[in-house]
């Protein structure tokens, strides 16, 4: 399949205003700023396929959401090229953005006081979309999120989560090519999280709809993204699949173990002891072992009396984490 | 007792002093609107002049009139009317504070800090303007001292009259409405909207009476000697007294007016 | 069309709150009527400025009330530019295909300000009745110009300040200067004030075209040239397109440096 979107060498540098201290700091700031420059983005080069679901993850101030004003037009990049659906999005910027759709987490598109459907229909003429075809999208829409009793209230009466609800379908009025969501199940319950979950890849199947997603919920993440581009410091630190960063981290391996009477002393080859008190003890396997449950059984009760053992491997919020790490002490 | 009031007076002075660029660009402002406004009395006090006001005397109480604006401006305390509309001044019933002092010692270190940042550098700048178009010294040593006892009168006044605004605020509902009611009546009465010695005599001997010109009409008078040092003793005693009188008057209607919140509940 | 949802839209939230609405309304017309009590006093003990009295400056006062209340009620999206940029809204415009300043003007309708406006119809047609102006159609047609300028120079100034805010980081109070300094100055026909503070609002900031200008046309006074005061209205109206060009200027630099 053919990208849709096509980033390119691209770099961001912001000037910002650098704060001298000290005792007449705020009178020189005022008069004379001085300036330093942040390089957001270091040739950030990535490719989206029509119909992927894009995880874009990393820590704060990675970046993100400096990629995501890119991609939407609102920024424009110091240098690099970058067509989206065979646009530049800062060019013809009406033209562009009749394809995108946004969903801020925490900012709201719709108005406060007024029902939520007249919100709607006016997003139906800021996008100049056709009568039969508005009721037939809404229709989809409500069907999928449930919206019919939301619709006649003014948002400010609505939940967080029906908020959320709203929103989506907002901005997905228009059928949009792209949808580019950031952090869209912050703060949500577990139930309407699973709702908006099984939405996104409703809409991402129905519709063809390509879908970028920010977040910081590693669960979004695995249940819904088939590729992950993660980016620190401004830069692409990995993109591909979620699967292959996964497995690659998941055969380390903690054992905790509880033996029937105090030992002084556990030691096992091919592993490396965490703590050891009387009767409990907790292990990991060293790199070079790898870990099979049958192997494990046989080699610690031929040492010791085991009355009980419990296996974990790293969970996706630790090998983010991890990951993380590993790329900052690279960069040193 | 009086222990907890000074610490809110002082964490509300440090809040005010963060926002140092506010104050810088609100000195500009003030240098603006001053010449502004000395310009123009200037255009009436050319073709006319005033019995015992110059246009001398006028621009140094234009000038003593932006210095301390943030003073004179009656404005009750960031946040407070929002946690009366809110209904959020249920939770201030848990600490055990008289609630009229609390925001009194707010309001009061709000003003207090904001005018502190303020005045000096406009005098200054005042001063090193040509005469006719900058601040003269003042006439006396003693008026000097009268204008400063003044000051103070007028800041706790300015106070006293904005603890009225809080007590709108619980009537009407709204902060926005019920400040720029009280915030009018004073400006016009304390000399803000047009200076009161360039007002017709008739009105002047009312208004010269009521509380509102001591907020910052009085002690800019005495400074410029159009009220001299016996008559200045006298208003300032009356200025006194009024501020006893409305802190009084306040205190009750705020009273009554938190009774009623209870009873409903917020 | 659009703009009419827009309107309905913002008719429809504020008349949620309308009884509060009403008395900011009414307490914000009481400001007005404040200062003109003042200015009203001030002429009872100066019976004339410059040559002009009280009911031209009331007609003054009426004329920049009218313009400068009609002006913000429905441009206050530039007026409060500073928190479209701040609350993220104006990102989002930017990603509507509908052009920015019929957003930006769709943004904020501030119904509130027309009481204001109001209070400055009914001061024009209290001075306008008691000045003894011998009408012909020149003057009617001066005097609806001098609203339409005075509407598009303070259109032009709240764009200009937008422009502004678009480079200072902190929203400066300063700012203001222009706007309410604009504003203050056009209460009494600027002819009265020094040579040099009048100069700059004819030929900068060019408040004398809604202002003493017409004025010197109605009442047939004044040194400037007739013909040149009726048609300095038309020229005041112009002062909003370089303004605009501003604007357009500065929305490219918000989109290379973000905020």
């Amino acid at each position: 399949m053919a990208s849709i979107i096509d980033f390119t060498d691209i770099c961001k540098t912001f000037k910002v205003p650098e704060r001298t201290k000290g005792k007449w700091s705020t009178f020189k700031n005022f008069f004379a700023r001085k300036h330093k420059l942040i390089h957001a983005l270091k040739n950030v080069t990535f490719e989206v396929e029509e119909g992927d679901i894009v995880g874009y993850i990393g820590p704060n101030g990675a970046g993100k959401s400096t990629t995501i004003k890119i991609m939407s037009g609102i920024l424009t990049p110091t240098s690099g090229t970058c067509k989206i659906n065979g646009l530049v999005p800062w060019k013809n910027r009406r033209e562009f953005v009749k394809n995108i759709g946004v969903v801020f987490g925490q900012r709201s598109q719709l108005w406060w006081d007024v029902p939520v459907i007249d919100s709607f229909e006016l997003l139906r003429d800021i996008y100049k979309i056709p009568k039969d075809e508005f009721d037939q999208t809404l229709k989809i829409l409500d069907k999928a999120l449930n919206l019919e009793d939301l619709l006649g209230r003014p948002l400010r009466q609505l939940s967080l989560g029906q908020k959320m609800k709203c929103e989506l379908a907002g901005s997905l009025l228009h059928r949009p090519k792209i949808l580019f969501l950031d952090e869209p199940t912050i703060g949500l319950d577990a139930v309407t999280k699973l709702a908006v979950r099984d939405f996104i890849k409703f809409i991402n199947k129905e519709w063809h709809t390509t879908i970028i997603l920010t977040t910081h919920d590693m669960s979004d993440i695995e249940a819904l993204t088939n590729k992950i581009i993660l980016i620190g410091k401004g830069q692409i630190l990995y993109q591909g699949s979620f699967d292959n960063i996964k497995s690659k981290y998941s055969s380390a391996k903690t054992i905790e173990v509880e033996f029937s009477k105090d030992y002084d002393n556990v030691e096992l080859d091919g592993y490396t002891v965490v703590s050891h008190n009387k009767k409990y003890a907790t292990l990991k396997n060293l790199p070079s072992t790898e870990f099979h449950t049958k192997d494990f059984v046989n080699q610690i009760t031929k040492k010791y009396e085991v009355v009980d053992f419990q296996v974990s491997s790293l969970s996706v919020d630790e090998i983010l984490a991890k990951l993380y790490k590993e790329f900052e002490l690279s960069e040193r | 007792m009086g222990k907890s009031y000074l610490g809110i007076f002082r964490m509300e002075f440090k809040g005010e002093l963060q926002y140092r660029a506010k104050a810088i660009s609100g000195i500009a402002t003030q240098l603006f609107w001053g010449l502004l406004q000395i310009y123009l009395y200037m255009a009436f006090l050319n073709t006319e002049s005033v019995d015992g006001f110059s246009i001398t005397q006028m621009a140094s109480y234009i000038w003593l009139g932006q210095a301390f604006f943030a003073m004179r401006y009656i404005l009750m305390g960031k946040n407070i009317g929002q946690s009366i509309t809110n209904g959020n001044v249920c939770y201030k019933f848990v600490r055990p504070l008289n609630l009229y002092n609390q925001w009194y010692s707010e309001t009061l270190g709000q003003k207090v800090a904001s005018t502190l940042l303020r005045f000096p550098l406009i005098l200054i700048i005042a001063a090193l303007l040509p005469v006719g178009l900058g601040l003269s010294a003042p006439v006396s040593i003693p008026a000097l001292l009268l204008c400063i006892v003044g000051i103070l009168l007028g800041v706790c006044m300015s106070t006293t009259l904005s603890m009225f605004i809080v007590w709108l605020t619980f009537k009407t509902l709204s902060e926005k409405g019920s400040a720029t009611i009280i915030s009018t009546i004073s400006g016009l009465l304390s000399g803000m909207v047009i200076p009161l010695p360039m007002m017709p005599q008739a009105v002047q001997n009312v208004i010269n009476y009521l509380p509102f010109r001591f907020v910052s009409d009085l002690p800019f008078r005495i400074y410029i000697g159009n009220v001299g040092i016996t008559d200045g003793l006298i208003f300032l005693a009356i200025g006194f007294a009024w501020l006893v009188l409305l802190t009084i008057l306040g205190k009750l209607l705020i009273k009554s007016a938190l009774k009623k919140t209870v009873i409903q509940g917020g | 069309m659009l703009y009419t949802k827009y309107l309905k839209m913002h008719m429809h939230s504020s008349f949620q709150y309308r009884a509060n609405m009403a008395f900011i309304a009414i307490t914000q017309a009481l400001v007005n009527i404040g200062e003109v009590l003042g200015v009203w006093m001030l002429f009872l003990q100066f019976d004339s400025v410059g040559g002009w009295t009280f009911y031209q400056s009331l007609l003054m006062m009426g004329v920049i009330y009218t313009v400068f209340s009609f002006t913000e009620c429905f441009a206050r999206g530039y007026d409060e530019f500073p928190k479209l940029i701040k609350s993220g809204e104006f990102d989002r415009m930017l990603i509507r295909p509908v052009g920015i300043h019929y957003q930006i003007f769709g943004s904020k309708i501030e119904f509130t300000k027309l009481a204001r406006m109001l209070l400055g119809i009914v001061l024009s047609v209290i001075a306008l009745v008691n000045m003894n102006i011998d009408w012909n159609v020149w003057k009617v047609l001066v005097l609806i110009a001098t609203y339409i300028c005075g509407c598009s120079v303070i259109f032009g100034l709240f764009v200009l300040s937008a422009g502004i805010s678009i480079y200072t980081v902190e929203n400066l109070e300063f700012l203001n200067i222009f706007t309410n300094g604009s504003k203050e100055v056009a209460y009494y026909p600027i002819n009265i004030y020094a040579k040099w503070l009048a100069r700059f609002f004819t030929f900068v900031i060019p408040v004398a075209c809604f202002n003493y200008l017409p004025l010197s046309f109605l009442t047939g006074t004044g040194s400037v040239p007739m013909w040149l005061c009726g048609v300095a209205p038309l020229f005041g109206m112009l002062f909003m397109i370089p303004c605009i060009i501003f604007f357009n200027l500065s929305l490219k630099r918000y989109k290379s440096t973000g905020t």
